[in-house]
């Protein structure tokens, strides 16, 4: 009897095993059941599109938009196949680009299905789904460029129901963005109300007109970029330099920007990192020397007086006493504060800033009438600026008297010296047809055709039967 | 030369010390022996607690009616039998013959009844009447072999076994183990495939029975130690902190602990684990005390270790001299001047500076004994190694206490205590655990041999020219390392309800606490800042499991003796998880390390991590047997696990067995072939829910983000929720024999198995356009078909001399049938398709190199260039691309297995074991890199002496030259197969006077050697190897892991 008392206990204690403890409870985790419900919900959703585009992003676009042009060349004896042009559809810098541009898309595109059911402050609610569309029609802006024909995601993917798209045209897909574009410009608040990093309504309209020049759509691009000028919210920095380092920012030339702050969390920019020269000492500065300009092809190309060569690039340094001298490193995003401590710097990056609307209303208003007076007025500002004169006053550096297809060269040219190492090299040699002829001239061997577009990262062949890969690769 | 120094010295202080603890020993437990005559004038001898069977106090009589009676136990043909058993009837008094078959035993009267047994041989009982001195001769046991094999929740005779399981008992492990309890098992037990991953002290192995049933959840076996299970996946036990290898947990069971390892292959041995027997299972347990029978017993060794071979490199100068080649052939200037070469010699030979003869000493003390009532087994161990890379090692220390005691004549109270501690300095090797070339195998094998590893001032030169990190100073300097602490505590009590039946509860925990430091001076720091670098992280696990069983026992029928085992219970399991990090940097010293992060002067945002899972389980089994002929075996087990969708929480797990011992039929009992025959067939389902947490739920992922200069928290959804998610299912099927032959003179097993496995969970990589990476999912059928072979030949003859051997082999062919409407998918160079086995790698076929334009207009690469690669354009489109690849080789081995053999010679014994693997295929990723040929600051194999130029046109080694894209071809594949000397050991036994004058019951000196042989074509450090751990997916891959070691072993057993 005593025994089986024990027993009856036993099992008591057994059947209290209660089945509910199978139910999952991840104290760690958030659950997008209870999530997407408040105005800083919405805010955190669109707060995560931000990193994708930081992530790696300056490296990624360095080595696409430089390293396969005239502008840089990896380092001496490096063996980049973007560089020596024998690059397929595995390079890591290509298949990383692809991934992070869906990111930002996907992240989006949650944001978009979410945000508006959300209970909050309409004009808010419409500057944040306005942000997205205007992040989302980024990265296919991007895309577009680099891929050709994409897949043109618009919804989040919540199952496993037709993960499996295909390619859109790219006439299809600049429909979209132009649409995101201009709905982010219509709701995105002005820059007064904006911060670094973040998109304003003028920086919708900046980004359009630069659309609208990529697709050659003149008029229109003029026209966008006429309204960023007569808004009066940017101008340009009296000095050049000043547009990059981290004491003069945000200044009243920068209209879009990647935000960084040492010491912070979410990415490190690592400008300094990459391109300081190995040579001078590790105690002074921590460089890998690793992404350089091109001497023959950039360097020596700047004209007698133009001061941009001399911040963009550097030859020598001298520190305590100390002088050392190398082949031409990137100098453009100095920040001297932080030389030997360059896993992250102060530096805000430019997407878009000032001269690059002059540029665009320049070159628009010359293909559409030829040199006007206001074509060159907004090359010249940026012209003055470059040799130090006021880039407000006429000087006798001003361009005059060119053809219509002179004044189209020259401002090729100029926009080679103004945004060298900003990573819109590649862009502009393919956007104006030039990435075959100079390129075949640059590397001494004819470059083929398919070159005119990245290959689909093979893991994404691999992965989505649908996809068809550009032509040769 | 300096570090020569230290290695010499550091050996001989190492060897005196144990030479001296050795000495110590002895000395002490001698001079106890002399001084035991004055202990017992001054009365101390009643305090001894070994008083009661210690040889130290045998000729003493006490004064009670005890007899002491001694004798010798021979076999028939007179030869003396050590380790036979012999017990006072009646009573738990008992005692074992010694090496040459004496014994000495206490009884209560002279009237008491002696019982001998020993396995395979016939019972004896011996009336003692009177005499004092018994000879007896055991006669060999034609008929029956008691061997009792654990199985899940309870044991079994081996006879009325009817599933497949292969043991180990404590006769087969070695004299003298050290290290961890899979080392025992290699090359022992059919269709166990047991690989080391790497060479680091305490590395990991990847363990697989009958194949891997699944494609991304877990492939390792269940380990169950004394009731509690031991999560094998060691990657997944870390905080993330110390970087580049992981611990096998098994390191934290003392090898000289173990009584047996079972371990259960089949079904209708591992359904009764359900959930978690996919793998097959394998089962633990540790020595316990034999009641009257105090045993001390002392082990310990000393071993140098070295890395097997070292890889052929370039020196100095032809490093210089290739490097020009690239250099001029690209248009630029030459990077040598010709003086230069000439004054570079042999350079720095970084293999040699990196590789030392480590040093690894191993003790160990354990105490057993009891009484009618109670028996314990206590022990600690420590094991000091070196790795054979500098600046790593292991310090371990272990500690058990088993204690079963009987509270009432039908209660018994029993728990198993393991404390292990380990202390563990990490080098990152692997490039696929590093995530980055910071691995001191990859710098050892490709630093520039032109460089020193000082400058002249004596500080370190940092890296190469393209950044390839000084190896020496990244082994010396960084600080990375784990401290282990784990608890394994199983507490059973059992109760005797009637006759036949017996409820047992058991409760067990196992805890894991790790803490890792991480610690990078500014003196090593890499381009970047001179910041120096400290985390900490600390991982905490709790596994605790109740079990709760009740088992019917009875034996009944007169003409036709049948016996019905019904086994009954509920079993609740719980895991929790909690991880923490934390990290800062800029200190303004190198000397706080780790120790004070708050000096630092960057913070790393503080991470925690909490996570658990919980299973509970019905199960029962049923074991029949009629007339001692006809067995049969039911089990079932109903699993409901936390980790699966809402509606599929709960999977039922059956398995039935039939088993026929046709040797005990009339018809057979003519023959005296067969003393034991038994086939055997079984079917069954197990399950697998090795993934990870909340997979069918929607969670969201956190980030930190920066706009505005402040900092922000952006959420995201981190997976496709699938609220389907179930189960993984294998079926097996398995017919297999057991037989001996010619009165046990020798035994075979053969087994046949079928394994599907469906529903597999799979992360199935998805297109990025979606923004994820991959989605869980349950599908596709996976198949795992072989056979195996044991064969045993026991105490073959030779005059004084005996030997045993034992060999077996298994054949295993796995393949996926299918991935429904998944497209096959790549993991690394590996291949995920439907027809192929896991492992599969896939890439270009290498054709040779071109040796001329002619050669080149005419293929299928026009931009290649003289002295380039040249692939086979497999679709004949005129290109090379994607399409061109295939299937150029299999990780998975057609045939494992392994033979040893013990020789028994007067006092010597002498033992070797042997393991092998054929078929399988090696992708030497070191060697890709090894021969890259780019020209870059990365050194080279001396294979690229042999290089193609326009001078040697060879068809094997393309030309140096910058730029050549990187294809992955089978250029790299390698056969894997080989043949090992696992391990070879000469041992002599001190004959029975000499250790009566010494006073010892057993003093054993050997010498042994680990790894000293290996046939292989493979060109690597090693043939078992894993440059990705246990990762199922990435098998068989090379990646600059830490290569294995040979050891060579001289050792001390002591017993008291």
């Amino acid at each position: 009897m005593k025994n089986l008392r024990l027993l009856s206990l036993a099992l008591g204690l057994l059947i209290v095993s209660c089945e509910d403890n199978l139910e999952e409870n991840p104290q760690s985790f958030l659950s997008s059941e209870n999530f997407y419900n408040s105005e800083e919900d919405a805010e955190a959703a669109i707060y995560s599109i931000y990193q994708p585009w930081t992530k790696d992003h300056s490296r990624n676009m360095y080595i696409m938009n430089a390293i396969p042009t005239d502008e840089g060349v990896p380092r001496v004896g490096s063996s980049d196949p973007l560089d020596l042009y024998e690059y397929g559809p595995t390079h890591g810098t290509i298949t990383e680009m692809w991934s992070l541009m869906y990111s930002i898309i996907s992240r989006a595109n949650v944001a978009l299905d979410r945000i508006p059911e959300i209970e909050m402050n309409e004009d808010n609610k419409k500057a944040l789904l306005a942000e997205a569309r205007f992040m989302r029609a980024m990265a296919f802006f991007r895309l577009v460029r680099f891929y050709g024909d994409v897949p043109l995601i618009l919804d989040p993917t919540v199952d496993m129901k037709n993960v499996n798209a295909e390619r859109t045209t790219v006439a299809t897909v600049y429909e979209q963005i132009i649409e995101d574009l201009e709905y982010a410009e219509s709701n995105l608040p002005d820059p007064n109300n904006t911060e670094e990093g973040r998109p304003s309504n003028l920086a919708a309209t900046g980004i359009l007109a630069r659309v609208y020049l990529t697709n050659q759509q003149w008029s229109m691009a003029a026209e966008k970029a006429k309204e960023v000028i007569d808004s009066g919210k940017f101008d340009l920095m009296e000095d050049f330099p000043d547009v990059f380092i981290p004491e003069t920012q945000p200044n009243k030339e920068n209209i879009f920007v990647m935000n960084f702050v040492a010491g912070m969390p979410g990415d490190q920019q690592w400008e300094l990192k990459y391109y300081l020269p190995t040579e001078i000492d590790d105690a002074v500065a921590r460089g890998l020397g690793r992404y350089v300009p091109s001497k023959e092809h950039l360097y020596d190309t700047y004209k007698e007086g133009d001061l941009r060569r001399d911040w963009t690039m550097w030859t020598s340094f001298t520190h305590e006493g100390e002088t050392w001298t190398f082949a031409p490193h990137w100098h453009k995003f100095m920040d001297y504060a932080t030389l030997n401590n360059t896993d992250d710097n102060n530096n805000d990056i430019p997407l878009l800033r000032y001269a690059h609307i002059l540029f665009i209303y320049a070159e628009a208003l010359n293909e559409l009438n030829g040199p006007t007076e206001e074509a060159y007025e907004a090359l010249n500002q940026i012209k003055r600026r470059a040799y130090g004169e006021n880039f407000k006053n006429e000087s006798s550096v001003d361009y005059q008297d060119l053809s219509q297809n002179e004044f189209r060269q020259t401002l090729y040219q100029e926009r080679k010296w103004e945004f060298a190492g900003e990573w819109i090299r590649w862009f502009d040699l393919k956007r104006t047809g030039q990435l075959i002829p100079v390129m075949t001239e640059t590397m001494g061997f004819a470059i083929p055709e398919r070159y005119l577009l990245f290959p689909i990262p093979q893991r994404e062949m691999d992965a989505n039967p649908n996809l068809v890969q550009n032509p040769g690769y | 030369m300096n570090s020569k120094i230290q290695y010499i010295f550091s050996f001989f202080k190492g060897i005196s010390f144990y030479l001296l603890s050795c000495c110590f020993v002895i000395v002490s437990s001698s001079a106890a022996t002399k001084a035991e005559p004055y202990l017992k004038n001054v009365g101390i001898r009643e305090s001894f607690p070994f008083e009661k069977s210690t040889n130290i106090f045998k000729n003493i009589k006490r004064n009670t009616a005890q007899e002491v009676i001694t004798g010798t136990v021979l076999d028939e043909s007179g030869l003396p039998l050590p380790g036979v058993n012999i017990t006072e009837k009646g009573t738990t008094n008992g005692t074992q013959t010694d090496f040459d078959g004496n014994f000495t035993i206490q009884v209560a009267s002279s009237e008491a009844i002696l019982v001998f047994s020993f396995l395979g041989f016939e019972k004896q009982e011996i009336p003692v009447q009177g005499r004092i001195n018994v000879k007896v001769i055991l006669s060999e046991n034609v008929a029956q072999m008691e061997e009792v094999v654990i199985i899940g929740y309870g044991q079994q005779e081996r006879r009325d076994v009817t599933g497949s399981i292969s043991s180990i008992s404590p006769e087969a492990l070695p004299v003298n183990p050290v290290e961890a309890p899979d080392r025992l098992m290699k090359g022992r037990m059919p269709g166990v495939f047991i690989s080391q991953n790497s060479g680091q002290p305490g590395g990991t192995t990847t363990m697989r029975i009958r194949g891997g049933t699944s494609i991304n959840a877990g492939n390792d076996p269940l380990f169950i130690v004394d009731g509690v299970p031991l999560d094998m996946n060691a990657e997944s036990s870390s905080a993330g902190v110390a970087s580049g290898g992981s611990l096998n947990p098994l390191t934290n069971i003392n090898p000289s602990d173990i009584k047996s390892i079972s371990v259960l292959k089949d079904a209708s041995a591992t359904a009764i684990y359900g959930s978690r027997g996919a793998n097959g299972v394998v089962i633990i347990t540790t020595k316990t005390g034999v009641a009257g029978r105090t045993m001390i017993n002392f082990n310990s060794s000393f071993s140098l270790q070295k890395v097997r071979k070292t890889i052929p490199l370039l020196d100095a100068t032809e490093f210089a001299r290739y490097r020009n080649e690239v250099a001029v052939k690209s248009g630029d200037e030459p990077i040598y001047s010709e003086q230069e070469i000439n004054s570079l010699g042999r350079g720095t030979d970084w293999q040699d500076e990196v590789f030392r003869t480590a040093l690894l000493q191993n003790y160990s003390l354990s105490i057993s004994g009891g009484n009618e009532k109670t028996r314990y087994y206590m022990s600690g161990s420590y094991t000091d190694q070196q790795g054979i890379i500098i600046n790593s090692d292991l310090k371990n220390l272990n500690f058990r206490v088993n204690l079963d005691t009987e509270v009432t004549d039908n209660v018994r109270v029993g728990n198993a205590l393991t404390l292990a501690r380990t202390n563990s300095d990490i080098v990152n090797t692997s490039t696929a655990t590093s995530g980055s070339a910071s691995g001191i195998v990859f710098g050892a094998l490709s630093m520039d041999p032109t460089l020193p590893i000082y400058h002249e001032d004596g500080t370190y030169i940092l890296s190469s020219e393209d950044d390839t990190p000084n190896p020496v100073a990244h082994a010396l300097e960084l600080t990375n390392e784990v401290e282990s602490t784990r608890l394994l505590n199983n507490l059973y009590v059992e109760f005797d309800l009637t006759e036949n039946l017996l409820f047992r509860s058991a409760f067990g925990i196992n805890l894991l606490d790790n803490n890792e430091n991480y610690f990078k001076p500014s003196t090593i720091y890499l381009a970047g800042s001179l910041r120096n670098t400290a985390r900490v992280g600390a991982y905490q696990k709790e596994h605790w499991t109740s079990s709760n069983t009740i088992t019917f026992n009875s034996t009944f029928g007169e003409t036709y003796p049948q016996s019905l085992e019904l086994l009954g219970g509920i079993t609740i399991d719980e895991e929790n998880t909690e991880v923490l990090r934390a990290g800062a940097s800029g200190f303004p010293t190198n000397d706080l390390k780790y120790y004070d992060l708050s000096s630092g002067t960057v913070f790393n945002a503080p991470q925690t991590f909490v996570d658990g899972w919980n299973l509970i389980s019905y199960l029962g089994r049923a074991n029949y047997t009629f007339n001692d002929k006809y067995l049969l075996t039911a089990s079932a087990r109903y699993d409901g696990s936390s980790r699966f969708g809402a509606g599929n929480k709960f999977g039922f797990f059956p398995s039935g067995a039939i088993g026929w011992r046709i040797s005990n039929e009339e018809f057979m009992q003519t023959s005296n072939i067969f003393s034991d025959l038994k086939l055997r067939a079984s079917y069954g389902k197990t399950g697998n829910q090795e993934i990870g947490n909340y997979g069918s739920l929607s969670l969201l992922s956190t980030v930190n983000v920066l706009t505005g200069d402040q900092a922000r928290t952006g959420i995201y959804p981190r997976n496709i929720a699938n609220p389907d998610l179930k189960w993984e299912t294998t079926d097996q099927f398995d017919v297999g024999v057991d037989m001996e032959l010619w009165n046990n003179a020798i035994s075979i097993t053969a087994d046949y198995y079928k394994k599907t496995t469906t529903d597999l969970l799979l992360n199935v990589p998805i297109p990025w356009t979606t923004g994820f990476s991959d989605a869980l999912v349950n599908l596709g059928e996976l198949k795992n078909e072989g056979v195996e072979l044991a064969i045993n030949a026991n105490t073959i003859r030779f005059g004084e001399a005996r030997l045993n051997l034992s060999f077996n082999a298994a054949k295993n062919k796995s393949e996926i049938l299918n991935l429904g409407d998944i497209e096959p998918f790549f993991v690394g160079e590996s291949i995920i398709r439907e027809g192929l086995p896991l492992g599969s790698f896939f890439g270009y076929v290498y054709e040779g190199v071109f040796q001329n334009e002619q050669e080149i207009e005419n293929s299928a690469q026009p931009e290649a260039q003289p002295g380039d690669e040249r692939f086979a354009d497999l679709n004949e489109d005129g290109r090379i691309n994607a399409e061109d690849r295939q299937v150029i080789g299999n990780a998975q081995p057609d045939i494992i297995g392994g033979f040893s053999g013990k020789l028994f010679y007067k006092n010597f014994e002498l033992s070797a074991r042997f393991n092998y693997s054929v078929g399988n295929e090696i992708y030497n990723e070191t060697r890709r890199h090894l021969e890259s040929l780019s020209g870059s600051t990365k050194n080279q194999s001396v294979v690229a002496l042999n290089r193609w130029t326009p001078d040697n046109p060879s068809n094997t080694i393309p030309a140096a030259r910058r730029g050549r894209p990187g294809y992955f071809s089978d250029r790299y594949i390698e056969d894997g197969s080989y043949l090992r000397m696992q391990d070879l050991t000469l041992a002599y036994v001190f004959p029975t006077n000499l250790l009566e004058k010494l006073n010892f019951k057993n003093i054993m000196i050997f010498v042994s050697g680990e790894n000293l042989l290996t046939v292989t074509d493979y060109s690597g450090f090693d043939p078992e190897v894993s440059g990705y751990g246990q990762n199922a997916l990435s098998q068989g891959i090379d990646q600059d892991v830490y290569p294995t070691a040979k050891t060579f072993r001289i050792g001390l057993q002591l017993g008291f």
